[in-house]
């Protein structure tokens, strides 16, 4: 996914395009503006929310249930009265924090495990990369769930979850990354001037070797606010009456033969949000490293 | 290399990729022991079940051995389990082995189904669209593709259930049960790896399109049909292969979720109402099974390779 259909001009603006060379990338990529849009609209949204003149969102009216969209309620109300714009609104600030923090569990957890691997080598690595096999044993969601299935549901043993089951990707990552920049010359410059093990991998190759995680980051972000929807529908992630787009989907699984507003909403906030995630994270992969491009689907 | 040569070698291969299988499945099983024991409380207790009777408990803990030692517990765990005894399901008083076994191959059907529908459309929507790169045909799918990858499942099956079961009444709603009720479960499922598959494919076949002996078949006045199918597709087939192995693992676990939506009777449904209820002994077989399917997935993968791609090699 790249540019728009050029239309008539389209051998022209190719000619045009390449005298423009100078134009920073991200400036010519469609994928980052639209991204960037998608992701700065709901994160303000949701830093915001609480300014905004919103209603509460556990809000209960027994007099207006299941409301269709109208002037009081733009998105309608649930089958306890909630506002739904508001809910939809919150349940952005959850989604937003969850992914954050699974994220940074899974580098955490995979950031010193592919560092340490990838430039001390020999036993450790195998140790360390037949460990990460083993979690890779688990597809998809099986890993999370497990890790739920320990310490039962809830947000925070959620992030935990799916933190946990996305760090051997990361494990990998920078492995392979920090095997390429491990033999680069300022790090036998480094070695050269007496710098000590642990302040060569910190200080020269990790700065060097970050650069594909960023882009798997942003993929991950998105995927784990996927996941998190999922897990909460399911029952075993966000808990309500707190508002999280898979759990108000849940909830409103009785009524919505009735309601379909009550799932129409949570449900295209879902996919707008990957959708501003995977936008931004594969233009940054495919500008860090083509060979990746396609090769990490997200889960 | 004769034929014979090419068969002996395959199964060398075989045999040498079962035996990196065999510390996979162990590490699997392990992982899935200490799983069990990080549980707060007493183990005889988490697998007896919240209602089980002190009688019961101290049975099972001489019966599983777990007032042994965790080195002998382990020993003892991992022989009961090469003769497929994964203990007791508290609730439905069955053997947990029994419990899954009638339920796996409804997943089974679920999961091949659904990688039918994905292989059967993503693999020529990926096609069409790769070999008419930056065509409004190509653009459309790869839309199409990208918000099929951003959708969450549940909300598929909601959206199905909505229009083709509660408004026009074509399908059952939920259930398990004939051909009928198979269907919005495996379009739901499927279409996540559908839209991954034809990305996938698209940008294998852009890949293989820009190779030297592709242009050199133009050239040579070869008709595009002709090159598609025996320069780029058989060229392109490696990365579909692989993702077609992993996609079928990762659909037996997006099976949870849709399982869950259609009240299909799997293993998914089973998995969900297991840990929710605490049934830890299902919960440990659950797990163990479905990652131990997964792993010999990919090992099936592997050897399709052979078939498929001369290059790769088994040494």
């Amino acid at each position: 996914m790249t540019a728009r259909a050029e239309g008539p001009g389209a051998a022209a603006s190719a000619w045009s395009r390449s005298r423009h060379r100078r134009r920073p990338w991200w400036l010519r990529d469609t994928r980052v503006a639209v991204g960037v849009l998608i992701v700065a609209g709901i994160a303000s949204l949701a830093a915001m929310a609480p300014y905004l003149a919103l209603r509460q969102p556990t809000q209960i009216d027994l007099q207006q249930t299941l409301e269709r969209p109208g002037p009081a309620h733009p998105f309608g109300t649930d089958q306890l009265g909630r506002d739904l714009l508001s809910r939809v609104v919150f349940a952005g600030r959850t989604s937003l924090v969850v992914g954050v923090v699974s994220v940074a569990t899974s580098l955490a957890i995979g950031v010193p495990l592919g560092l340490v691997s990838g430039y001390s080598g020999g036993r450790a690595d195998l140790l360390a990369m037949r460990f990460v096999d083993v979690l890779q044993a688990f597809p998809g969601l099986l890993l999370a769930i497990a890790v739920i299935a320990i310490l039962g549901p809830g947000i925070l043993n959620m992030m935990l979850a799916i933190g946990v089951s996305a760090s051997p990707l990361f494990a990998r990552l920078l492995r392979a990354s920090v095997l390429e920049v491990k033999g680069e010359e300022f790090v036998d410059a480094a070695r050269a001037t007496g710098g000590t093990d642990l302040r060569i991998m910190l200080r020269h190759v990790l700065p060097n070797a970050l650069a594909p995680l960023i882009a798997q980051s942003t993929l991950r972000l998105g995927s784990a606010i996927l996941t998190s929807a999922s897990l909460s529908f399911l029952g075993l992630g966000v808990q309500p009456p707190q508002p999280e787009w898979g759990a108000m989907v849940s909830e409103a699984r009785q009524y919505f033969v009735s309601a379909p507003h009550l799932i129409v909403f949570p449900g295209l906030a879902i996919i707008l949000c990957v959708l501003g995630f995977n936008l931004l994270g594969e233009a940054l992969s495919d500008r860090i490293d083509p060979r990746l491009a396609n090769a990490s689907e997200n889960r | 290399m004769g034929p014979h040569d090419a068969v002996t070698a395959l199964l060398h291969y075989a045999a040498k990729r079962l035996l990196f299988l065999a510390p996979i499945a162990l590490g699997v099983a392990t992982v899935v022991f200490v799983l069990l024991r990080l549980v707060p409380g007493d183990p005889a207790q988490v697998l007896a079940g919240p209602e089980a009777t002190p009688d019961v408990i101290a049975q099972l803990r001489v019966k599983f051995g777990l007032n042994q030692p965790v080195l002998i517990q382990y020993g003892f765990f991992l022989g009961r389990l090469l003769h497929g005894d994964l203990g007791l399901s508290y609730r439905s008083g069955l053997t947990v082995t029994q419990e899954i076994g009638h339920r796996y191959l409804a997943t089974l059907i679920l999961a091949a189904s659904a990688t039918a529908l994905a292989v059967g459309v993503g693999v020529p929507l990926g096609l069409a669209a790769g070999t008419h790169r930056d065509s409004v045909r190509d653009r459309m799918a790869m839309l199409v593709a990208l918000v099929g990858i951003c959708a969450p499942s549940f909300w598929i099956g909601l959206v199905l259930q909505y229009w083709i079961a509660a408004r026009f009444n074509l399908l059952p709603m939920i259930g398990g049960g004939g051909m009928a009720h198979l269907i919005l479960p495996s379009v739901t499922l499927g279409l996540y790896s559908l839209a991954s598959l034809a990305r996938i494919t698209r940008a294998a076949v852009v890949n293989t399109a820009q190779r030297d002996y592709v242009r050199t078949a133009r050239s040579k006045g070869l008709g595009m049909p002709f090159i598609i199918r025996r320069h780029i597709l058989r060229n392109a087939l490696l990365p579909i292969l692989t993702s077609i192995g992993l996609e079928f693992g990762f659909l037996m676990t997006g099976a949870v979720v849709v399982e869950t939506v259609f009240a299909y009777p799997g293993i998914g449904v089973l998995l969900v109402q297991s840990i929710l209820s605490r049934d830890y002994a299902l919960v440990q077989g659950l797990v163990l099974f479905i990652a131990l399917s997964y792993v010999l997935v990919n090992l099936l993968t592997d050897l399709l390779y052979a078939l498929t791609d001369p290059r790769v090699s088994y040494q």
